[in-house]
């Protein structure tokens, strides 16, 4: 399987002088989906926003399908869509126009775009707000839309920050649903979130974040296992092992 | 008594704060060359009205045009309360102690919107005294009165409950109003323009009494004082970059259609954002009520071909900076949007898409600024040609400009 998405030593923050994350390293490839897990402030959010290229790394190199942000502007933010944890919409637009405007965006075919919109809606039970202004939609409504426009896009990478917030129990099937469909049809996911009993059966692997170092990685069995030899006690689920990793053995 | 000073003290100082606010920007707009700009139009302006009341012709209806002007300033009433989002939660509380912070907002209103009325007024009596309907100073006595009634109106249609019940008594009000100055104008019997007023007045007057009532319209306070407050910025949005403001975003069926004809590709992503935003948000609605009031004073310059033709070619490049300036805007609702720096596009194409629609924007908007000057095409070929110039070359010269300005902006993002 090729690598869609190299991070190799990068270290980085919003001050030269300061990097809140340290010689990250991550590798995804593709039909792989990684959860990004740690507590607040961990460094998640400003390791997603090096990957998408709003921060520049004070070292290190980001590529994604061999691409780095310096080479080819377009072809690097044409293989990655984003999710962020606060939904942002044009308030101007409606449902459908920030589909269109998505689609048109990353050159999706309008066949495709016409005959995926519908089916869209239809999954995220958006259908009769088709219409409505996105200042006029709630926050889970407003995710919808986010999540909607990036499986339209349907690039190689999908970056996802936090997608259960402000969804309806429906609505995280839904995306957990597409998600798996996602990675069957070869794209990568990046995902954080800290709703862990969920990614834990969803994930392929999982890297653990802590004060911007990266504390754990690996798959769900490789991650118990670094935690029991933290801990004590016996650690079954991902939660036990994010516990145990960051509370010095006590799970 | 503690808590209504506490109140008015409130008041006051919310004014002050709001003056320290906008006092640097009032001396960037001064700074600007803007006032220089109005008072150069207000010189004009000056030769023209003095040569009209000079040569006023036979038929020229003064009562028409003295009600067309008078009647907004007479029932326009905005109230600046000063009120935001939180009040609701921390003033709410102390509602019925809060007479004295309204009064101060309605005592202001009123002043400054009858010194307004006054002021016209005082323009156009010249006029008015050559009008057969002529009452003297009675016409003061009678504006003042109704001024006030109108004061009183447009609060009481800011405590109606439904927002359609406010919107049509405003419009019957104001029709009213039309209707009542346009006859103390023409003033064929004074004794019918008298029974007329009075029974207008207390047939709202009735209307507003049995109407069911809000005792204080928190939300439809906080959204006037946005309002207001999000025009205010945009216009100090010409002359330097202003605090955001979110926009007012409304559907506008009447212009959406424009956004259909957008084609679906890549190449016009941005051009689509732009073109509904602009339909969207005020910036439409500016323009739109721009074009309709300088095609209007086109036509009526044109017409009379006042300065021999200059006074069109005049009034259409004012109107054309103005709506030139509006679109200008366009750059500035989506410039920290974050999909700038995540959608495939870059930069360069994104500016592009941008000067493209400005462009498109003034070279549609020009040209309907222009077409209601037909009636000097026959007779004033020179003049005609200016315009045209202008309208072809301004739109190129916007687009340089507005591509150095986003240049620059792009180096200090």
């Amino acid at each position: 399987m090729n690598t869609v998405l190299r991070v190799e030593q990068i270290s980085g923050g919003y001050s030269p002088k300061r990097a809140i994350i340290h010689e990250l390293n991550i590798e995804i490839k593709e039909g792989e989906m990684i959860g990004l897990i740690g507590v607040n402030g961990a460094g998640k959010s400003t390791t997603i926003k090096h990957i998408l290229g709003l921060m520049t790394p004070h070292q290190g190199e980001i590529t994604i399908n061999g691409t780095t942000l310096k080479d080819d502007v377009e072809l690097y933010r044409s293989s990655y869509t984003y999710v962020p944890e606060t939904p942002i919409l044009f308030d101007e637009l409606t449902v459908e126009e920030h589909l269109r405007l998505t689609a048109m965006a990353y050159g999706v075919p309008e066949e495709q775009y016409v005959q995926q919109t519908e089916q869209l809606l239809e999954r995220f039970h958006m259908t009769k707000k088709r219409k409505a202004l996105s200042a006029h939609l709630s926050k889970g409504m407003k995710q919808k839309v986010m999540i909607m426009s990036a499986l339209l896009a349907k690039p190689s990478l999908f970056i996802i920050d936090e997608p259960f917030l402000g969804l309806d129990p429906l609505g995280i099937r839904s995306l957990l649903e597409d998600l798996v469909e996602v990675k069957r049809g070869g794209s990568a996911i990046l995902m954080s979130s800290h709703i862990l009993s969920t990614v834990e059966h969803y994930c392929d692997r999982f890297i653990m974040l802590d004060q911007g170092r990266m504390v754990a990685h690996g798959t769900l069995q490789d991650m118990l296992q670094q935690a029991s030899q933290h801990s004590k006690q016996d650690v079954t689920t991902l939660e036990d092992a994010f516990y145990a990793m960051l509370n010095g053995g006590e799970a | 008594m503690k808590e209504q000073s506490i109140a008015t003290q409130l008041w006051y100082e919310r004014k002050r704060r709001f003056m320290k606010e906008v006092i640097p920007y009032i001396k960037y707009m001064s700074m600007s060359g803007f006032p220089v700009f109005l008072s150069l139009i207000g010189i004009v302006s000056v030769i023209q009205y003095v040569n009209l009341i000079n040569n006023v012709p036979p038929q020229f209806p003064i009562a028409w045009i003295g009600a067309i002007v008078l009647t907004p300033l007479l029932c326009y009433s905005p109230l600046r309360t000063f009120l935001q989002d939180a009040d609701v939660i921390y003033l709410m509380p102390m509602e019925h102690n809060l007479t004295g912070y309204l009064k101060q907002s309605m005592i202001r209103s009123l002043r400054s919107s009858t010194l307004l009325l006054l002021a016209v007024l005082l323009i156009f009596w010249p006029l008015y005294r050559q009008s057969e309907g002529y009452i003297g100073l009675w016409i003061i006595v009678v504006l003042l009165l109704l001024k006030f009634f109108n004061a009183y109106s447009g609060w009481q249609e800011r405590r109606l409950i439904w927002n359609y019940q406010r919107v049509l008594l405003r419009t019957i009000r104001w029709l009213l109003m039309f209707g009542i100055v346009l006859a103390w104008l023409e003033t064929f019997s004074l004794v019918l323009t008298m029974i007329f007023s009075i029974c207008s007045v207390i047939l709202l007057y009735t209307i507003y009494r049995s109407m069911k009532k809000i005792a204080f319209p928190w939300k439809r306070l906080i959204d006037e004082e946005k309002f207001t407050l999000r025009r205010m910025y945009s216009f100090f949005n010409w002359f330097t970059d202003v605090q955001a403001v979110p926009p007012i975003v409304k559907k506008r069926h009447y212009l959406a259609w424009l956004v259909q004809v957008i084609p679906y590709r890549k190449s016009a992503t941005f051009i689509y954002l732009h073109m509904i935003t602009f339909v969207r948000t005020e910036i439409g609605g500016i323009c739109v009520r721009l074009v309709l009031l300088g095609g209007l004073v086109n036509y009526m310059v044109a017409d009379s071909a006042g300065l021999q033709g200059w006074g069109a070619v005049m009034t259409f490049v004012l109107f054309s900076v103005l709506v030139a300036i509006q679109t200008g805007t366009l750059r500035n609702v989506h410039r920290h949007a974050i999909w700038k720096d995540i959608f495939p596009l870059s930069v360069t194409i994104q500016q592009k898409q941008l000067v493209f629609v400005d462009s498109l924007l003034n070279y549609v908007l020009l040209f309907l600024l222009w077409l209601p000057t037909f009636p000097m095409w026959g007779g004033h070929a020179y003049q005609v040609i200016v315009m045209l110039a202008f309208l072809l070359i301004f739109p190129l010269i916007r687009a340089k400009q507005l591509q150095s300005a986003m240049r620059k902006e792009e180096e200090l993002d």
